[in-house]
């Protein structure tokens, strides 16, 4: 069984064939449920033209069943496959979600390589991602001190987790009222970044048991001459900086300020 | 097809009619046309042609005309 999409990419006009191939029905189920079914343009009674299913009749459906139903049409559709295996052309071939990954190298070039690391890197799981901000710190706080946190910050930690995990709780148990799967939570991770506000605002968490990770990545930026400063008195201050960075935000720094050139984010959706 | 309309009960389906087959190419070809403009003229690096593309031989002459587009653009 399969899914199939092709990139096509580049300057110079390289095509890549990327293909899932799937021979696990339970990682097929679990798609055609996760994915397809619940998924909000299901929901919704609009049916693309252009997707491969009339959404709008699984509307309402019994999971399973719709799940099924998809699955059928799928076979229908797509009777004939044939899997890549084509030596001329450029294709990735991923088996069973990351089971395992082959290649078929004719002319890769930069992004073609980094492609693969990416779905090398991949998790098509589902999971969360929580976000939350960091407490406050105890004194007047700057990004050279990289303060601890104040009373108000450690209350906030506590308010914050306890409402995170009861609310976990809560999902859980709306789940299983729904008929969904007893199993167990999955195992909740906290990405802090390395300021001392930040750790400190897991640590409540950590001592619970939870595993706290830092990541460098995640860390406030050095706002520079900025800092601590409005709006106004940055244009009173540095006109000719504002005139710069309205022109170019993604590439401009304001005077001693660090930017970040890559985005992390990558990092969490494959990690 | 315009607002509002639906495409015909058959369109997705192998044995489609000869008028749902050439809606089908019509709209492919308007895709790839989508592509060609995307990366030619709108300075874009990626695109992706999201389809179900089950047979080798309609693998190969996809990949055959985006190579062909590339010679054509390059040389205008």
């Amino acid at each position: 069984m399969i899914q199939f999409v092709i990139l096509l990419s580049l300057t110079d006009f390289q095509t890549l064939f990327l293909e899932s191939y799937v021979t696990d029905q339970k990682i097929l189920e679990e798609n055609a449920r996760s994915v397809k079914i619940s998924s909000p343009d299901v929901r919704s009674t609009y049916a693309f033209p252009l997707d491969s299913t009339n959404w709008s009749q699984f509307v309402g459906m019994d999971p399973d069943e719709a799940a099924k139903l998809y699955l059928k049409r799928i076979d229908m559709k797509i009777p004939h496959f044939e899997t890549m295996d084509e030596s001329d052309l450029n294709y990735i071939k991923m088996i069973n979600a990351g089971e395992s990954i082959q290649y078929n190298n004719v002319s890769f070039g930069y992004l073609s390589h980094r492609i693969v690391f990416y779905l090398m890197n991949l998790h098509i799981k589902s999971r969360q991602t929580f976000f939350a901000r960091a407490g406050t710190s105890s004194q007047q706080d700057s990004y050279k001190l990289d303060a601890p946190l104040g009373d108000d910050g450690r209350a906030y930690a506590k308010k914050m987790s306890d409402t995170l995990l009861a609310h976990r709780e809560a999902e859980r148990a709306a789940l299983i009222a729904a008929g969904g799967n007893p199993a167990p939570l999955k195992p909740l991770t906290v990405w802090t970044s390395t300021r001392k506000r930040t750790v400190e605002t897991s640590d409540y968490l950590k001592d619970l048991g939870y595993r706290v990770r830092q990541r460098s990545q995640m860390s406030q930026l050095n706002p520079g001459v900025c800092e601590k400063l409005s709006e106004t008195a940055i244009r009173r201050l540095y006109a000719d900086e504002v005139t710069k960075h309205e022109l170019d935000p993604y590439h401009h720094r304001y005077p001693r300020a660090e930017v970040r050139l890559t985005s992390h984010f990558a990092q969490l959706s494959c990690c | 097809m315009g607002p509002g309309m639906d495409v015909p009960e058959d369109y997705f389906f192998i044995n489609a009619s000869a008028t749902s087959v050439m809606l089908r190419q019509k709209i492919l070809k308007k895709c790839r046309e989508d592509i060609y403009a995307w990366l030619n003229h709108e300075n874009g690096q990626v695109a992706i042609y999201d389809a179900v593309n089950p047979l080798a031989g309609g693998r190969r002459s996809l990949a055959k005309e985006f190579q062909k587009h590339d010679v054509q653009v390059r040389r205008a």
